[in-house]
């Protein structure tokens, strides 16, 4: 069964996986910290940051949203909003395959 | 005793159309965004091969504002690239009207030596190393000479080799760190206004030096993010995998320039992997076999174009993004060249695209021929030496087409879509296990 991240637990995970991620101390980390900032990351180590958090909470995030998740605070926001509830295959939902044209 | 050592810095577009749209495009701004703020490794190497008791004092062009009282030293040196070259003058014009004595030396004085002697007391062609502290011991002794010739050859031994000054950096805020492994690069094209115009032959650091630097540079940034500053790293793959093995234990992530040749060696490329390299950058030039036809002498990239899409996601399946360069406007290239690129770009799964417009810099082999053949827009435009000014007369279409075909290709690779599918099919790669050579990966970022 797919985990339900309607709850308030979203944060605290988030905050663990970035903690395991980054091998930081985040107990500092406000939730609406810019985390590109604050950890330092590039442009491809936030994108590995947010394919880690799809892959250990089973979500996916939209695409269209990429670029802006910068804080603790907006990765929960999308997976709350249901953006990223449902992985490609999972027949309960809306389809989120990939888009069109992507190479294989 | 003070030098000044001031960097022209910053990055530049002249055509209005396109600077209008370039920061609209989010892949665009990013790539410029991350750039723009680079150091000058250049004056950090002038800054080392300054005698220890001279002091030295490390300026960026944008610390220099025309309307600001000059920073007076007793000796001024400014480097430079050619899109900024008017605005080195400029500034070396002040100073010198001061009363302050100004060297120039750089890329572009290396190629236009006799302009830029009319602004400067002194010149200095090709490398710093072999003439500054030649330079420096005459200015002490008031007899400055007009003109210095540093190394061709020989820059990375003893005893004119030099570690750069990083800790000058200290305190600024760079997101990146340059560090040069090598000079030059033997495939020569026609167009190359890089290293290989200040070297006679491919120059490269012993590995142990290499590290070494890196190991110095790492010590003045908190997050540092590294650049070679080289224009072919992995040219010679024995070196290449020493210098990765030694680079691994030092848990970096880094940035490299090289050709499409790393892809023939799967040593190398789990090396790079597990080295924290998350990207190289390749000058791919054209999507057509056609298209690099007379490119480089040896015609090297044209017989290696059948195998671009294969090399592209090898690499990438190691987890080490490729970021692919067109050159827009060669020779060969006719309209149809625009729509190529696209689809290339989108089938080859390339996780970033740099596409540029064919610029003759001037002192390159590209600049006389078109010269010769008369080509060229005007004889003297250094100011939109960008890579996306034109600046010369296309052989297989006109010059509004070559514009007007550059913007679409820009707004059909740039735009919101098309970059956040680049940025899912990367996150996909990470997914699938790309890189997890990488001992370090999913549990360090
Ligand atoms: C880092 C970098 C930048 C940084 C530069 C930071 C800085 N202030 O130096 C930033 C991001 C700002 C930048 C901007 C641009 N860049 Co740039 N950049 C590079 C890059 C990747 C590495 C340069 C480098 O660090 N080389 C290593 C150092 C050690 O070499 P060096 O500077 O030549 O210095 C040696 C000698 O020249 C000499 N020397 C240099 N300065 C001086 C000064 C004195 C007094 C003395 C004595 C000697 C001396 O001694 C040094 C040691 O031997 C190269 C590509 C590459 N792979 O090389 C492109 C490159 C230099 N850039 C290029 C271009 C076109 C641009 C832009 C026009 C892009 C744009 N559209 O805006 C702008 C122009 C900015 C300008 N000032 O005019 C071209 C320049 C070609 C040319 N002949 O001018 C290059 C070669 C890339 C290419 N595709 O062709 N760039």
């Amino acid at each position: 069964m797919k985990p339900n991240w309607n709850g308030a637990n979203i944060e605290s995970e988030l905050r663990g996986i970035l903690a395991e991620c980054c091998r930081r101390d985040l107990s500092q980390v406000g939730d609406d910290a810019d985390l590109v900032r604050e950890l330092g990351l590039d442009s491809l180590a936030m994108l590995r940051l947010l394919a880690e958090v799809e892959m250990r909470l089973e979500v996916r995030f939209p695409d269209s949203e990429l670029t802006r998740l910068r804080t603790l605070r907006q990765f929960a926001a999308a997976i709350r909003s249901g953006g990223g509830d449902l992985l490609p295959g999972d027949s309960s939902g809306p389809s989120t395959a990939l888009p069109e044209g992507r190479t294989p | 005793m003070r030098i000044g050592l001031i960097a022209m810095s910053g990055v530049r577009v002249r055509t209005k159309e396109l600077a209008e749209l370039g920061v609209t495009l989010p892949g665009f701004v990013n790539r410029g965004r991350v750039i723009a703020s680079l150091p000058s490794l250049g004056l950090l190497t002038v800054a080392a091969l300054t005698p220890p008791e001279v002091e030295v004092v490390y300026r960026e062009i944008q610390d220099v504002r025309p309307e600001d009282a000059l920073e007076l030293f007793d000796l001024v040196a400014i480097s430079s690239f050619t899109a900024q070259i008017d605005e080195a003058y400029a500034l070396a014009d002040r100073y010198r009207a001061a009363g302050v004595p100004v060297v120039l030396g750089g890329l572009h004085v290396t190629l236009m030596p006799d302009e830029a002697a009319a602004h400067a007391d002194s010149i200095v062609v090709n490398g710093a190393e072999g003439a500054w502290p030649r330079l420096v011991e005459d200015f002490r002794k008031g007899c400055l000479k007009p003109r210095y010739e540093g190394l061709r050859a020989g820059v990375f031994r003893a005893p004119d080799y030099v570690v750069p000054r990083f800790d000058l950096l200290r305190g600024r805020p760079y997101n990146r760190i340059t560090v040069q492994t090598s000079r030059g690069c033997p495939l020569h094209c026609e167009f190359c206004a890089a290293s290989l115009r200040i070297t006679s032959s491919f120059q490269q650091k012993p590995v142990e030096l290499a590290l070494e630097e890196i190991r110095v540079a790492r010590g003045v940034t908190e997050h540092p993010f590294f650049e070679l500053a080289d224009d072919n790293t992995f040219l010679n793959k024995t070196w290449g995998k020493e210098f990765l093995r030694g680079l691994a234990p030092m848990g970096l992530s880094w940035f490299t320039e090289t050709d499409i040749s790393v892809a023939d060696d799967d040593e190398l490329l789990r090396l790079l992997a597990a080295s924290g390299c998350r990207q190289i950058l390749v000058g791919l030039e054209s999507p057509t076999a056609d298209g690099l036809a007379g490119i480089d002498p040896g015609d090297w990239k044209r017989r290696r174009c059948d195998q671009y899409l294969r090399a592209i996601e090898k690499i990438q399946s190691h987890g080490v993004t490729v970021n692919g360069c067109f050159i827009l406007g060669l020779d060969s290239q006719t309209p149809e060249v625009f729509p190529q690129v696209r689809d290339f770009i989108q089938k080859s799964g390339l996780i970033e695209a740099q596409v540029t417009v064919l610029t003759p810099f001037p002192g390159t082999p590209l600049y006389a021929r078109l010269a010769r053949e008369g080509r060229l827009l005007q004889s003297r435009f250094w100011d939109r030496c960008t890579l996306f000014d034109v600046n010369f007369r296309p052989k297989n279409m006109s010059v509004e087409e070559l514009e007007s075909g550059m913007r679409w290709l820009f707004r059909e690779v740039y735009n919101d879509a098309e970059y956040a599918r680049r940025q899912r099919h990367y996150m996909e790669l990470v997914k699938a296990g790309a890189g997890r050579e990488d001992p370090r990966c999913g549990s360090r970022l």
